[in-house]
């Protein structure tokens, strides 16, 4: 996936690279050993607030270049198994919760190809990671790993999003890593999770979640799985599985598939 | 990590075929989502099961074209057809036409009904492209047309002053329709033009199950119609299959018709049809088969064809209102795998041309 390398050197890896404050310890003049930790906090930091001096979008640009492999490989192999060509499903509609810089929306990208058609809506709470998703899916467009009618939109409250017309095709709900924060209310995440999807599809609906096999990262998932049973979804896969396609070391992570099938009704509204 | 194919966990929706015969059913189908050929499967389940019934349409081209799906082995008619010779029958005049011919007083008619205390003659009614007859048509089809009354319909599709709503048909009364969810008749790349005229936000457009063909629809620009003319007696002799040229206003309609008439072989089927055809004559005419069929954007409704020429552009255009929408969604949407939007003279205007959608899905 040629591309895919283009856009991640140019958007991450050569602008800390040749940033002039980068060394050969440091990245944009933070010490390369406390990055981790410090300045992306394992993936939780308020990644619009300064640190140093580094701004929000220093920290979003480290984030990427220590988080977002692993998670996109993690990402793209899921899709590759989910996705086929030539899909009754219609052109997919992706909802990225906690998107970070675009990362489900480049996974899908390069499962699909140019020539396969989806939405994609970012939400993330973060300014700095919205604004380098942008520019890492403006990237990917200009590589034309982009299908033209492909959308994209970064968000940061998923209840504003006017999803235009009702469609009859599948919505996919990415939470990858998302619920290891300790601000995230699962009970509303859910709520907006189902009144976005009624907003915009009658279609199927499916979530992938995927997250760090660790207990502590795993502490929501069993509240987020129940409150997706309640509102109709079936509970596909659910597994703790050591993940090898990846260029990083191998981990174990925790991944589970929930499914909505489609409503063969309509909805009942004032239009009615 | 081990997931499934999403295509495996979608399963195919509630079959319609096998809906209760017995109960009224209410059926919504998108564009090629196969409304006329599940309205036609019904049929012969109740004709199987002893049931008397009948299916209505709004023209006389759709109930032709249900006949032959059925095989000539169904009673078709059109609403306007069936009111009329019921109320005659049944009430001993005609069917009170104050605002014109064919737009009955349906409160009248009810009245009439009622004060005759008239039972219901047929078992079934099926009623095709609903959307296109008149609301009142429903409450009276429910309490006297027929036992049992089925319905399929898409309020997207309506071209016709005298129409129903989702809500109207409801009102009937009928039971909580069931939507139909894929299309199966036109590629991707027509379905996405249809779509971009698509403005609901209660049925969505069915979902597309043909594969992309590479075939973009195109907006052609010609200063004489013989250019159209040799274009579409090409597209014939080449690919063959069966062509709908879609023209308005009737006068263009039947010029054009004679106009493939004289540039093709006499054994080349070319049929025309409007609403001023004479009343049989649609029998003998085949649209799904190979060969050419003009008609109006009225007369197209419910129809399907390999390729469509689509000249009825100016009455659509600028797709500002509702109405507008609905009909390039629909006029689109006849396409199985090729679509010519036609420009004609007078050309359409700028404010026209710049309301169709970019070359991601028309190409120009």
């Amino acid at each position: 996936m040629p591309w895919l390398q283009t856009v991640l050197d140019d958007k991450i890896n050569n602008r800390i690279s040749s940033d002039k404050r980068t060394t050969p310890t440091t990245f944009l003049g933070w010490p390369r050993s406390t990055v981790f930790t410090d300045v992306i906090e394992g993936g939780q930091a308020n990644f619009d607030e300064p640190i140093g001096d580094l701004d929000g979008a220093d920290r979003a640009l480290l984030y990427a270049k220590y988080n977002q492999v692993r998670h996109l490989d993690e990402l793209k192999y899921a899709f590759s198994q989910l996705f086929q060509p030539g899909q009754s499903y219609g052109d997919p509609l992706m909802i990225d919760l906690g998107c970070g810089p675009f990362t489900a929306g480049l996974a899908l990208a390069a499962t699909l190809g140019k020539n396969d058609v989806f939405d994609y809506y970012g939400v993330d709470h973060y300014k700095s990671m919205r604004d380098l998703g942008l520019q890492l899916a403006d990237a990917t467009r200009a590589q034309g790993a982009l299908h033209e009618r492909t959308k994209y939109q970064f968000l940061r409250d998923l209840n504003r999003v006017n999803f235009g017309p009702i469609r009859g095709s599948l919505t996919l709900f990415v939470a990858s890593y998302l619920l290891a924060s300790p601000n995230l209310n699962i009970g509303d995440l859910v709520r907006d999770m189902v009144s976005a999807h009624s907003r915009a599809s009658l279609g199927p609906a499916a979530v992938l979640y995927t997250n760090s096999a660790r207990t502590e990262a795993r502490a929501k998932f069993p509240e987020f799985k129940n409150h997706l049973i309640e509102a109709g979804f079936n509970l596909v896969t659910d597994q703790i599985d050591r993940f090898t396609e990846t260029v990083k070391a191998p981990t174990d992570i925790h991944y589970a598939l929930f499914f909505k099938p489609a409503n063969f009704s309509i909805r009942r509204d004032k239009t009615l | 990590m081990k997931l499934p194919l999403l295509d495996d966990l979608i399963h195919e929706q509630l079959d319609i075929y096998d809906a209760d015969p017995e109960k009224p059913l209410f059926v919504l189908g998108p564009p090629g989502s196969g409304k006329t050929s599940l309205a036609v499967l019904r049929m012969q389940l109740l004709i199987s099961l002893g049931h008397s019934c009948l299916l209505i349409t709004k023209n006389r081209l759709l109930a032709s074209l249900g006949s032959q799906l059925g095989n000539q082995a169904l009673n078709v008619n059109t609403m306007h057809s069936f009111v009329s010779s019921d109320h005659s029958q049944r009430i001993g005049r005609f069917a009170p036409e104050p605002y014109g011919r064919f737009k009955y007083d349906w409160p009248a008619v009810l009245s009439n009904y009622e004060k005759a205390n008239i039972q219901p003659q047929w078992d079934h009614l099926v009623i095709d492209e609903g959307q296109n007859l008149p609301a009142g048509f429903f409450a009276w089809a429910v309490r006297y047309g027929a036992k049992t009354v089925s319905v399929f319909a898409d309020e997207d599709q309506t071209t016709d002053s005298q129409r129903a709503t989702i809500g109207d048909i409801l009102a009937a009364p009928m039971p909580d329709p069931i939507r139909l969810s894929a299309n199966h008749r036109n590629t991707r790349e027509i379905a996405a033009l249809a779509e971009h005229f698509h403005r609901s936000s209660t049925l969505p457009p069915a979902v597309v199950q043909r594969p992309r063909s590479g075939d973009i629809p195109r907006l052609v620009t010609f200063a004489q119609w013989n250019d159209a003319i040799s274009s579409i007696a090409n597209r014939l002799a080449n690919r063959g299959g069966s062509i709908g040229v879609i023209v308005y206003p009737v006068s263009k309609a039947q010029t054009v018709y004679q106009m493939l008439k004289f540039a093709l072989p006499p054994e080349t089927r070319v049929d025309l049809y409007t609403h001023l055809t004479p009343k049989g004559a649609e029998q003998n005419i085949h649209p799904m088969e190979a060969g050419i069929t003009v008609l109006t954007g009225e007369s197209a409704i419910g129809l399907e064809f390999d390729s469509v020429y689509l000249q009825d552009l100016s009455r659509s255009l600028p797709s500002v209102d509702k109405d507008q929408c609905r009909r390039m969604y629909m006029l689109c949407a006849r396409a199985r795998d090729s679509l010519i939007l036609l420009d004609d003279t007078p050309p359409l205007t700028t404010v026209q041309l710049s309301s169709l959608p970019d070359s991601t899905l028309l190409s120009r």
